[in-house]
Order: C-alpha cells, then sequence, then structure tokens
C-alpha cells in the first residue's frame, strides 16, 4: 500500500514540476500584461488645478444631503472608493488612515478625509459597514466624511473630471479601479496626487502642506521651510529632496564665505607687516 | 601700489594690478560688448522691422538665428557690458580714489578678475565663430536650453567666468571699503557711488553664486546626464527658473544701484549741491533695496505656475521694493532743487536718467501687479519696460560717469559739441525705438518674435522703432568717436574742471599717478564730498 502511496506522492510532485514548468514558459513569454498600465495612468498636468463642482449634490452618512462645498473650506483628502469592495478600496483607506495617525496637522482642523462611493448600488447600509470595518479612532472621525452620490447620473462625469477612472469586470462581479489620494486646497481645486501603497506618511504631511495654500500658522513656519527641502517627484509619484534647491542654498554661503575668508587673510597680513597683492 | 611707468607699454597693461588701468580694461571690454550687442539690436530691429523675413535667410530656422542674436544682445549688455561696465570700470577707476585708499585690498585677485572677464567676453565672442552658438537668450530656461542643438555650454562657461570675475571683485572692494579708507573718513562721509558699490557688490556675493550652481546643474543635465530640471525625470524644471531670477532680479539692482551712485555725483557735482537726504538715501534705499532685493524674484515667475498666496505675497514685497528706490529718486531730485544746474554733456545724460527712471519705474508697478502683469507678460511692454529701467537707464548713466570722469582719466576735457550731438541723437533715438513698444505691448504684441506675421497691425510700430534704433546707432558712434578723438586731441583739462569737492578731484592729479595721491590724504570730521557749502 504505501508504495502505491508513494508512486501518487511522485505523480503529484512530477505533475506540480510539469505544471510549474509549463507557468514558468508561459509567464516568461509573457513580457508584458494584458493590460496596458496606461490606462490606470492619471495625466496629472491634464487635471491639476481642476475645481471640483461645490453644488455637487452627495449624500452623507446621516442620509441628509449636502453639497460637496460645505466639506471644503480646509483642505480635503478624496479618496474615490466603494463600499462594497472587498479588495483594495478597504486597504487603501486603512492605509490612509495608518499614515494620518500620527500626521502633526490634525483631522477636521487643518484638513478633511472625505471618501466617496462612485458605485451607484451603494446605500447607507453599505456606506455604514464600510465605515465601521475601517474602525476609525474618535479622534479621526470628526474629520473623515463618508458619501454617496445623490444623482447617480453624476457619478461618471465627476469622477473623470478628476483623471479618476474605474471599470466594472461582470465575470469579477468587481470594479477594476485606480487607488489614489487627491489632495484638494481649501477651494475643491485638485493640487496633488498620491498613490496608494507607494506614499509615507512624510508624503501626505507634505501634500497636506501644500495644499492648504499657504494658510499656516506661524508654529508651522519650520514645517513650511521643511517642506521646501522636497519636491514633488513626477516619475516616482512620491516627495523626494529638492537637490538643486541644496546646491542653491549650499552657494549662497560661497560668496560670504569668500569675503570671511579674505577678511582675515587681510588682517593677517597686515598684522605681519606685509603687503596685500 | 603700483610701480608701473606712464608710458604705453602692452605687457604693462595685460599684467598690469593698477586700479585703475584695471578699470580702463573693464570700460574698453565692456565698450567692446556694448558695440557688438549693438550691433545684434540693429539686426533684432531690422528684423522686426517687416513683417516676414527680412534678414533671416532660412524660414524653417529663423527662430534659431533670430534667438541667437536676442542671446548675444541680452547675455553681452548685461553680463558684458553693464555690470562690468558699472562694477568693472566704474567701481575699480573711482572707488580707491574717493575713499583716499592708494589701491585696492587685492590688486593682484583685482587682475585676475580682468582676466577672468576678458576670457568670458571672447567666451561670448566665439558666439559667431562656431557652428551650433548657443540660441538659449540670457536665461537659458530649461527645457529648450537642454533640447536645443545650441551650444549651451558656451553659454553656461560664459556666466561661470564672468561671475567668478564678479565674485572676485565683490570681495575685493568690500574689504577696500573697509580697511583701506583715508584716516577720519567715516562711513557717513563716503560718496554715493563708493555706498551704491558696496550695496552691488553684497548683493553679488551673496546671489552670484546661485546662478553659477543653477547653470552648472544645467550643464550637468545636458551632458552629464542628470535630471536636476527633467520633471519625466524625477526633476523640477522651474527650479531652475527660481534660482536663475534669485540671482537676476537683484542683478538687476547691481546695475541700478551703482548707475544711480555715479548719477547722484554728477548731479551734485553739477547742481553744486549736498546730497538731499544721503542717510535715509544711503541706510533706507541702497540697504533697503540689498534687504529686500533677494524677496522679490518670483514676479518673473507670475505665469509659470505657482500657488496663488505665494503671488500674493512677492507682489506685495516687490511693491515694498519702490519705497527705498523711492527714496533714491527723492533724493536725487532733491538734489537738484534750488542747485546752481550746470548742463554739460554728463549732466544732460545724468537727467536724461532720471526722466527714463521715472518711466521705467512707473511701467514696472503694473508688472509687479498680478492682476496685470498676467496680461502684459512676455510681451512686448516687458520689453519696453526693462530696456528703460535697465538698459537705457544704466547706459545713459554710463555714459555720464565716462564723460564726467573723462578729465581725471585721460587728463583732456570731452568734446562738448560731439557730446551734446550724441546725447541728442541717443536720447531721442531710445525713446522713439522704445515707447511704442509699450503701446503694442499693451495690445499684445508678444515678444522675442521674429516673424509676427498674424499681428500685421503691429508693423507700422517696428518700423517707427527700428528708425529709433537707428538714430541711437548713429548717438552711439558719434558718442565712442567723442571720446577717441577727446583723448587723442582733447583739450588739456585743468586740475578740477567741475570744481568737485570730492576726494578724486580734489588731491590727485589727472591722470592720477602710481599710487593715486602725491600726499597720504587725510579727511576731517566735518568733510564730506558734496561740501559746497550752499
Amino acid at each position: 500500500m504505501w508504495h502505491k502511496r508513494v508512486v501518487q506522492i511522485l505523480a503529484g510532485i512530477t505533475m506540480a514540476l510539469m505544471i510549474s514548468h509549463v507557468d514558468a514558459k508561459y509567464y516568461s513569454n509573457q513580457k508584458v500584461s494584458d493590460l496596458d498600465p496606461k490606462v490606470f495612468w492619471i495625466d496629472e498636468k491634464a487635471f491639476m488645478g481642476i475645481k471640483l463642482d461645490s453644488a455637487l449634490e452627495l449624500v452623507d452618512e446621516k442620509g441628509q444631503t449636502r453639497t460637496f462645498g460645505t466639506f471644503t473650506g480646509k483642505p480635503v483628502i478624496l479618496v474615490w472608493s466603494y463600499f462594497a469592495c472587498d479588495g483594495s478600496c478597504s486597504a487603501v483607506n486603512a492605509e490612509l488612515l495608518a499614515l494620518l495617525e500620527n500626521e502633526k496637522q490634525v483631522i477636521g482642523e487643518n484638513y478633511q478625509v472625505l471618501t466617496i462611493s462612485f458605485d451607484a448600488n451603494d446605500t447607507l447600509e453599505s456606506m455604514a459597514a464600510f465605515k465601521k470595518k475601517l474602525s476609525l479612532p474618535d479622534r479621526m472621525a470628526a474629520g473623515w466624511h463618508f458619501a454617496l452620490f445623490k444623482n447617480p447620473d453624476q457619478i461618471k462625469p465627476v469622477t473623470s473630471s478628476t483623471g479618476f477612472k474605474y471599470f466594472w469586470a461582470p465575470q469579477d462581479k468587481t470594479f477594476y479601479h485606480q487607488n489614489v489620494f487627491i489632495f484638494l486646497t481649501p477651494e475643491g481645486r485638485i493640487n496633488r496626487y498620491l498613490y496608494a501603497l507607494i506614499n509615507t506618511q512624510k508624503d501626505v504631511g507634505l501634500a497636506l502642506l501644500e495644499a492648504r495654500m499657504g494658510q499656516f500658522k506661524v508654529s508651522e513656519v519650520l514645517d513650511y521651510a521643511v517642506g521646501l527641502c522636497y519636491s514633488y517627484n513626477y516619475k516616482e509619484g512620491r516627495y523626494t529632496y529638492n537637490i538643486p534647491m541644496f546646491v542653491g542654498l549650499g552657494s549662497l554661503m560661497l560668496g560670504i564665505f569668500a569675503f570671511i575668508g579674505s577678511v582675515f587673510f587681510y588682517r593677517f597680513r597686515k598684522a605681519k607687516g606685509g603687503s596685500v597683492k | 601700489m603700483s610701480t608701473e611707468s606712464h608710458g604705453f607699454n602692452l605687457k604693462e597693461w595685460i599684467f598690469t594690478t593698477d586700479h585703475k588701468r584695471i578699470g580702463i580694461l573693464y570700460l574698453i571690454g565692456s565698450m567692446a560688448a556694448f558695440s557688438i550687442a549693438g550691433v545684434m539690436a540693429l539686426m533684432i530691429r531690422l528684423e522686426q522691422s517687416t513683417l516676414g523675413p527680412t534678414l533671416v535667410h532660412d524660414v524653417a530656422t529663423g527662430g534659431s538665428q533670430y534667438n541667437v542674436w536676442l542671446y548675444f544682445h541680452g547675455a553681452a549688455m548685461i553680463l558684458g557690458f553693464l555690470i562690468p561696465g558699472l562694477t568693472g570700470f566704474a567701481a575699480n577707476y573711482f572707488l580707491p580714489l574717493m575713499i583716499g585708499a592708494k589701491d585696492v585690498a587685492f590688486p593682484r585677485i583685482n587682475a585676475f578678475s580682468v582676466w577672468l572677464f576678458y576670457a568670458g567676453i571672447i567666451m561670448a565672442l566665439l558666439t559667431f565663430v562656431i557652428g551650433d552658438p548657443p540660441d538659449v537668450m540670457w536665461t537659458g530656461y530649461p527645457p529648450y536650453s537642454l533640447l536645443t542643438s545650441g551650444n549651451t555650454a558656451f553659454y553656461v562657461f560664459t556666466v561661470h567666468l564672468l561671475g567668478f570675475a564678479s565674485i572676485l571683485g565683490a570681495v575685493n572692494f568690500l574689504v577696500t571699503v573697509i580697511y583701506m579708507r583715508a584716516p577720519g573718513m567715516g562711513w557717513n562721509q563716503l560718496n554715493m557711488f563708493v555706498w551704491s558699490t558696496v550695496t552691488a557688490f553684497v548683493i553679488q556675493l551673496v546671489f552670484v553664486p546661485v546662478l553659477a550652481s543653477a547653470v552648472t546643474m544645467l550643464l550637468f543635465d545636458k551632458y552629464l546626464g542628470t535630471h536636476f530640471f527633467d520633471p519625466s525625470q524625477g526633476g523640477d524644471v522651474l527650479l531652475y527658473q527660481n534660482l536663475f531670477w534669485f540671482y537676476s532680479h537683484p542683478a538687476v539692482y547691481v546695475i541700478l544701484l551703482p548707475a544711480l551712485g555715479i548719477l547722484f555725483e554728477v548731479v551734485a557735482t553739477f547742481s553744486k549741491n549736498m546730497v538731499f537726504n544721503y542717510k535715509a538715501a544711503v541706510y533706507g534705499g541702497m540697504w533697503g533695496i540689498v534687504l529686500i532685493s533677494g524677496e522679490v524674484w518670483i514676479h518673473h515667475l507670475y505665469i509659470s505656475g505657482m500657488p496663488d498666496w505665494i503671488r500674493i505675497g512677492m507682489m506685495v514685497s516687490t511693491l515694498l521694493i519702490s519705497v527705498p528706490v523711492g527714496l533714491l529718486a527723492i533724493s536725487l531730485f532733491g538734489t537738484l532743487y534750488r542747485g546752481a544746474i550746470t548742463y554739460t554733456t554728463a549732466m544732460k545724460y545724468a537727467t536724461a536718467c532720471l526722466f527714463l527712471f521715472l518711466i521705467g519705474g512707473l511701467t514696472g508697478i503694473p508688472l509687479a501687479m498680478t492682476v496685470m502683469t498676467v496680461h502684459l507678460s512676455e510681451t512686448s511692454f516687458v520689453h519696453a519696460h526693462f530696456h528703460y529701467i535697465m538698459g537705457i537707464f544704466a547706459t545713459f548713466s554710463v555714459f555720464a560717469g565716462v564723460y564726467y570722469w573723462f578729465p581725471k582719466m585721460t587728463g583732456k576735457m570731452p568734446g562738448e559739441k560731439m557730446g551734446n550731438l550724441g546725447f541728442w541723437f541717443n536720447f531721442i533715438g531710445v525713446n522713439i525705438t522704445f515707447f511704442p513698444l509699450f503701446i503694442i505691448g499693451i495690445e499684445g504684441m508678444p515678444r522675442r518674435y521674429w516673424n509676427y506675421e498674424m499681428f500685421p497691425q503691429f508693423e507700422p510700430f517696428h518700423k517707427i522703432a527700428t528708425v529709433g534704433a537707428f538714430l541711437v546707432a548713429i548717438g552711439m558712434l558719434l558718442t565712442i568717436l567723442n571720446w577717441i578723438i577727446s583723448a587723442i586731441s582733447g583739450e588739456k583739462s585743468v586740475a578740477n574742471p567741475w570744481k568737485s569737492v570730492s576726494l578724486e578731484w580734489t588731491h590727485c592729479p589727472n591722470p592720477p599717478g602710481p599710487g593715486n595721491f602725491p600726499k597720504d590724504v587725510v579727511v576731517s570730521a566735518d568733510w564730506t564730498p558734496y561740501n559746497y557749502g550752499r
């Protein structure tokens, strides 16, 4: 009996090896994905600065109709999600929560987060369930809002106006969509896109600071100055050190040091009684 | 102290460490740059005198050809003529004389800086020899400067050489003024020209290295594969503009301040008046400009893209700089008030400067205001504005200075008749050239277009401007010829022909010999360079 078992195991291993070989062969020939990644790129320069319609009607967690304008007045991190999503939406919102938990800028006071569903089938119940699953701490719940479109016909044009794309996949019964945090100015204009899963707390903080459009307190001047040390890197999709700025600042010192050095040199030569040439 | 002889000896001139000779070398070099830049200006104007191609041979590449003229005209005028003419020539020759110093603090460094200057001028002139001349204006903005087939390296190295010469000059003169003033000479007894060059050199010292670093990164991007200014590779293209204007706007004051300094000397001498409100002009005006000059550069980038709140902040600081500039203007006009004015050629240029300053200054106000500058940016209104306030104003100021100090430098009097004729050609010419550009600028004539077939309504204005440019060319030719003829065969000057009380006139001969002063200079506590007893 045992040898039959061994044969079964060996056959299984052989089959697994054959399949893996076939897989490896298949994937090694598959140089590029079937899905063109460009489909999910946002042409940022085409959308930056666009102002969202402040009269857009949304339904909040209490079921009340609110215009989009009532959420603005301070920077907003806009997240397009759908509440029935069992994949990335929860993860993306949870990631944003993790990034914001230690953020110095105070949610609700300096900025707000707005997660809006782009699924016409979402309801107040699915929204409540999604929020509950996210487990927002109390101090964050006040500044983190969830909403539905009041008029489902507006979903596509409004999301498209922010560069956001999504597709319904009937076979998977799911939406394929971008995972992006959209930073809006207090006026409701798009100021920055940060892609989920590749950004750090520092990137989110800097994007928020930028989105405040100079509305910072005196106590935050240092934060703002530190922010100048970084610039948004469009290639990497995150903030990186602003090297030319450092070079420029460093060179500012060059002339001053040259002057100080020449003063010392002049005094030294004079003190020695020599002529300065 | 120099021990060189008076006779002409080329080797002595090349290896001279005498600040006066170095000043003359700067004058010759900067006038050479000015002359070629002037020829370029005539070509630019001729090209724009008709709608289609006028001078360009090939319509397809006409833009590049025209860009080369613009590049040379801009770079040579600013980096080759105005800055070296004011801080190189005038400061070198007259600053030590005005403070009673026998030489500068570092004569050899001074000589080295003039060599660098000449190397920079030669580098700029090579533009006409190489097959792929730079065509990046004087700004060198990426991405164009990175993508063009023109030789951006020539631009970068020219900036390096002239910038390094500037830094050396700045260090030298600051140490000279601090440590080599005549015994008894306090800070409030300095000539306005000395103060103006001190403040200009402070600006140079702080800001020139930033320009040098910006163009160096440009060089790296173009030739060494870095991506400092390439957004597609993670760089920041706007940062170049920020770094460039962080220096280049203060550079306007590097030109403006010594130009005003010369005017103060000329106006005080020919009005026989004390400088009006001396302390307010020095500490409020000149040092005020130094303080604010580093916070206004963004008005050059209003349309490049930036948050509104930065625009507003920079609009305020830009408008704020009109306060110290206004203090200087009030001081200049106040010095004329009830003065015993003599209208020599130098004084005519100086008073013309006041007019140009007014036009250039007032037209700067709408450009500082965000709401108007969005409409006016990149139009010929800007072109006319900066030519009035920087190009012509500073050029006229150099001419006023050369006429004023001509007896000091040559021992001969400048020819007044020819000087006058040249002045009127120049003054009428520049106004005919640039005033129409204000009008068509408001109506939308873009800058830097060699072919403006889409705007035929502007052609008559361009024709008028071209006529003006040729009047200026005649005026310039008369002026330079006058200097050459007067230096060779002019009437011998008396010791102090303008009866100035400034040290360079009262204590040393024309021209000053080695060591400048026959006797050591000591000034009393009540001495001032403007004490005309009025």
